[in-house]
């Protein structure tokens, strides 16, 4: 008698164990490369170069320069102290540039008398720069203004009431004082924005 | 047995990581010349000073003035002495009486671009009843540098007086202290 064999396998792929050299059930895999063409990434870059000059202080209105007897409201300015050439490369990079004291400078911003800002072509706006920027030429300096009142921001601040509105008076404080400083205690830092 | 093997695709993105593996933000430092700046902050103050008092009066004839430092009667008033604070207190004051309270002191203004105000502290109340006063300050307004300034409240007694009531004539009045400011004015 002739038995015809069939082997009837359950549908759907067949799977076929492949078993080592053990007894051990080892995970099928395969592995391919991925397209056909190098990708090519590069970093961008950040960074500033700076020719120092020497400082043009801004005079009249509510400026006063070196030597002179400072006043809360006064602004020193010194514009046109340097030349800076950014480097900028990066398709989403947005950087701005700040001044930050360090030293005497520090201490003066600290015990919150004075507010230090970099001052870009005449104007202490804060300035985003982006790739667009790169290669670009700024005159930069820096501006320190005395607070007018103890929650002056400047000179521009609006009050309602400044001849009453004595807890923000400085009254004694800060006069007769040596805030000397050296400019090579400011900052000049280009640093890239959060997302 | 042929094996079939379906692997899902989907676009494929490679990190670029820095070699810490730490995402810090990009920046550039760079120092401005070295170059010493003297800042020096000026000074705003009033030195204390004394007060000297005068009283004037506008009857021809009055004894009350026997015996005090007679100054120069200005016009509407036939009298005028110098007194301390202890004749002041002996003082009988009557209608149209005058009392002045003066006081000169330096202010001291020191700032390339300060300019301040010197200011009385008004009275709350009327000295005493019968009494009106009014302070000027000379020089007034908007003042710079160094300055001596005189601040003089004026005391007019104008109290009640009918025929014979000399009683309610005389009025007596408390001087109070005149406290002054030196201000910055608003830049």
């Amino acid at each position: 008698m002739n038995v015809n064999k069939k082997a009837v396998l359950a549908g759907g792929a067949a799977a076929v164990l492949l078993i080592g050299g053990g007894l051990t059930f080892a995970r099928w895999y395969d592995e391919a490369s991925l397209g056909n063409e190098a990708a090519n990434v590069q970093s961008g870059e950040l960074n500033f170069a700076i020719d120092n000059l020497a400082c043009q202080w801004a005079n009249g209105g509510d400026n006063v320069v070196p030597g002179d007897l400072v006043v809360p409201g006064d602004t020193m300015e010194c514009t046109g102290s340097s030349q800076v050439v950014t480097n900028i490369k990066g398709k989403n990079l947005r950087a701005t540039l700040t001044a930050v004291p360090t030293g005497a400078l520090a201490q003066l911003v600290d015990d919150d008398f004075a507010v230090l800002k970099a001052t870009v072509n005449g104007s202490s706006d804060p300035i985003v720069l982006t790739a667009a920027n790169d290669g670009d030429t700024f005159d930069v300096g820096f501006s320190i203004y005395f607070k007018e009142f103890k929650d002056s921001v400047d000179n521009s601040l609006n009050r309602d009431n400044p001849g009453t509105d004595t807890a923000q008076w400085w009254g004694e404080e800060n006069q007769n004082t040596d805030y000397s400083f050296n400019t090579g205690d400011i900052k000049l830092q280009l640093v890239q924005n959060d997302r | 047995m042929r094996v079939r093997v379906i692997v899902a695709l989907a676009a494929a993105l490679v990190l670029l990581s820095s070699g810490l593996g730490t995402s810090a933000r990009w920046y550039e430092e760079l120092r401005f010349a070295d170059d010493p700046i003297t800042v020096t902050s000026g000074e705003l103050a009033i030195a204390s000073s004394d007060v000297a008092y005068r009283v004037l009066g506008r009857y021809p004839t009055d004894t009350r003035f026997e015996g005090l430092t007679a100054c120069t009667a200005p016009q509407g008033f036939a009298h005028c002495a110098e007194a301390s604070a202890a004749q002041l207190g002996d003082f009988r004051f009557m209608r149209g009486d005058r009392l002045t309270v003066e006081s000169r002191f330096d202010v001291t203004a020191t700032g390339t671009n300060l300019r301040y105000a010197i200011t009385v502290t008004p009275l709350q109340q009327t000295p005493s009843p019968g009494w009106t006063s009014e302070d000027t300050v000379t020089p007034g307004g908007v003042l710079t540098g160094a300055q001596t300034v005189t601040v003089e409240r004026t005391l007019e007694f104008s109290g009640p007086v009918g025929a014979g009531d000399w009683a309610a004539a005389f009025g007596d009045v408390t001087v109070p202290d005149i406290t002054v400011q030196a201000v910055q004015e608003d830049r």
